[in-house]
């Protein structure tokens, strides 16, 4: 429909998605490495990093949380990629989005053990749960603004043969 | 009658949209929160129910000794320079280390409190270094050995390369490390979490967060470890 063809057009949120995916991505691979015989890690003049990633609560079942928070941010950002490529899905957005609130809500859990059972704050971590709530709210509005239709802005039907985008391909699917 | 149709249209698809929305939405959230639920009681179960290999038993990985699947942490605040830490280990650790260490119970790590002077803030950069080289418990060991009073020169930045020489360290990059001054800052923050943990003097021993008041008091330390064990095994 015309009103999505603002948001799902425009590259710019899904870019902004692909780019947190990297940056997380980044960081999870970082705290992951120092599992690996990587480098000491820099705590941003906090301490803490190496407390918190060195204790139990690191580990899931013998792997590295930060390895599977490797892998989570591969997926959201394979995600986002296809909607770059393939064009708006709104089912590939619900599990972009299904598994941003998972690793949002985990990251919480996780934050709620670095206060309470740990007692040391590893800028790292939080850095990463900033980035996976900041996925969540970004491809929430994302799903919300394509079905809210009043919110964008109306098109004239002479323009609907305008730039051929994800948007418009998307409609002869649906 | 152009527009009164596009509006119709598009009540229409908004209608479809909020169904498309109850379809999808709700399913996916609560799938979301079962897969974190999960998550979070498989991680506890296997934290707990993990078989310690041999391999775990006493290995040396940076600065903490034991199985990082243990179920109980201590963490050891101390000073290389500080002679009460040297007889700590010797009268009490060594003996938790048998007992609780080596059979996969608790990980031992051992956190800088550099507060006694210049020659405590290089030791733990040493000590930083040899870790770099995974050889931070012999580092350990061999500087509370060559501890002769404070700032006095026992470690002085070319006893501390000596200490590493005899142990046999990858001396190019033991003194790479520790003359670039990299670590000064890792012992710089830990003296500061510490401080902010309450940390006053060493040394200071935590299980699994809760201060230990008197360290001699080895039943009093075991009775700490073994109840959180025991909350560890209630909670399984």
């Amino acid at each position: 429909m015309p009103w999505e063809t603002t948001l799902q057009r425009t590259r710019l949120v899904p870019g902004a998605l692909i780019a947190l995916s990297a940056a997380g991505l980044a960081v999870s691979a970082y705290l992951s490495a120092a599992h690996f015989g990587g480098p000491p890690l820099t705590c941003g003049g906090i301490g803490g990093c190496d407390t918190v990633n060195s204790s139990r609560y690191a580990y899931f079942a013998g792997l590295p949380v930060a390895l599977l928070g490797a892998f989570l941010y591969v997926t959201l950002m394979a995600l986002a990629a296809a909607w770059v490529i393939r064009g708006w899905d709104e089912r590939l957005m619900t599990a972009f989005w299904g598994l941003a609130l998972a690793g949002a809500l985990y990251a919480l859990y996780l934050t709620y053990v670095e206060l309470a059972i740990i007692d040391a704050v590893c800028v790292w971590c939080v850095t990463s749960a900033l980035i996976v709530s900041a996925c969540l709210g970004l491809s929430s509005w994302a799903l919300l603004s394509a079905e809210r239709p009043e919110a964008a802005p109306v098109q004239a039907p002479e323009r609907r043969r305008g730039p051929a985008g994800a948007g418009s391909r998307q409609r002869s699917r649906t | 009658m152009v527009s009164q149709h596009l509006q119709k249209k598009r009540r229409l698809a908004a209608a479809r949209a909020k169904r498309r929305r109850a379809r999808f939405l709700a399913p996916t959230a609560l799938a979301a929160i079962g897969i974190v639920a999960v998550l979070i009681l498989a991680g506890n179960f296997f934290r707990g129910g993990e078989q310690v290999t041999t391999s775990d038993v006493s290995q040396r990985n940076g600065r903490t000794l034991g199985s990082p699947a243990a179920p109980v942490v201590i963490s050891a605040w101390e000073d290389f320079q500080c002679p009460v830490c040297k007889a700590a280990n010797t009268q009490v650790l060594d003996r938790l280390i048998a007992e609780y260490v080596d059979t996969g119970k608790v990980q031992l790590q051992y956190r800088y409190f550099a507060f006694l002077g210049p020659e405590s803030q290089w030791a733990a950069e040493a000590a930083e270094a040899a870790a770099e080289q995974g050889r931070f418990w012999e580092y350990h060991d061999a500087l509370y050995n060559a501890q002769a009073g404070e700032n006095r020169g026992a470690f002085s930045r070319e006893r501390l390369k000596a200490i590493a020489e005899g142990l046999g360290l990858d001396m190019a990059r033991f003194e790479a490390a520790f003359d670039s001054g990299k670590y000064r800052q890792v012992v710089e923050e830990e003296h500061q979490e510490g401080l902010d943990l309450g940390v006053v003097g060493t040394p200071t021993y935590f299980v699994n967060g809760t201060p230990v008041q008197d360290w001699r008091d080895y039943s009093a330390f075991k009775r700490l470890i073994d109840h959180a064990l025991g909350d560890h095994l209630a909670a399984h």
